[in-house]
């Protein structure tokens, strides 16, 4: 791993529904979207299920689980996602 | 129609970061009394941009009742303080209906009134945290990823 890669990113994931604080975390730059979601889903103790799912959103747009947070942040230190709650149906 | 002092207190506590989170997104938030004479400060007026089309601009009327323990009547007015009753004002996104003058989603008044059964479970109208915040983002990231076009 070169030493680019090794540097590690501070993520921050909001959530205005929760009783807890953002989640926050030290990760690296491969660590991807989908990685990023579970551990904040667990931070807030929510869950998927049929009514609704649960994504990122960064900059406004959801991403997709495989993305890789080095490419959101690019030359940053630090990337912030917010965590939605999609409803499956209206 | 007017809110308790409890729920003008805490809208007070939580509309500075809501009115942060739509500057950030290039739109607005002013609260109804503070636009003119004879407002109501349970309503507020949300202007929303939708990230495909920066010129476009929806304004939302978002009125409470009880905060945070209660969710909002949400219409879109072709002003602020303008009509409520006409369908170009709304976007088209999914559970958006311009036809009906209402949002079908458990964000707002009219999603629970037209699914009684959201107020159960998973859907139910969330108290904790910052709910205004919530529907305002909700809302957002829907323009940014679901707009299609105006309605006629």
């Amino acid at each position: 791993m070169s030493e680019a890669e090794e540097r590690k990113i501070h993520v921050r994931v909001s959530f205005p529904i929760s009783k807890k604080g953002a989640y926050e975390a030290e990760d690296h730059r491969k660590t991807t979207v989908s990685t990023v979601l579970a551990a904040a889903m667990k931070h807030f103790e929510v869950q998927d299920d049929s009514q609704f799912t649960y994504v990122l959103a960064f900059d406004g747009h959801e991403q997709a689980g495989s993305v890789e947070i080095g490419s959101l942040a690019g030359e940053h230190d630090k990337v912030h996602f917010t965590l939605v709650k999609k409803i499956t149906q209206g | 129609m007017s809110i308790d002092e409890e729920s003008a207190l805490n809208l007070e506590a939580d509309e500075d970061a809501v009115l942060t989170f739509m500057k950030e997104n290039d739109g607005d938030l002013v609260r109804d009394d503070r636009v003119g004479d004879g407002g109501e400060r349970s309503v507020y007026w949300a202007t929303f941009r939708p990230r495909s089309v920066p010129k476009e601009r929806f304004i939302a009327r978002i009125e409470w009742f009880a905060y945070p323990y209660q969710e909002p009547s949400i219409k879109f007015a072709d002003a602020i303080r303008g009509s409520l009753m006409v369908t170009s004002a709304w976007p088209m996104m999914p559970g958006y209906r311009p036809g009906s003058l209402d949002i079908c989603e458990p964000i707002c008044r009219e999603g629970f009134n037209t699914h009684p059964e959201w107020r159960q479970g998973s859907t139910a109208w969330p108290t904790d945290g910052n709910p205004f915040l919530w529907v305002v983002q909700t809302m957002q990231f829907q323009f940014d990823n679901d707009y299609q076009a105006r309605s006629a």
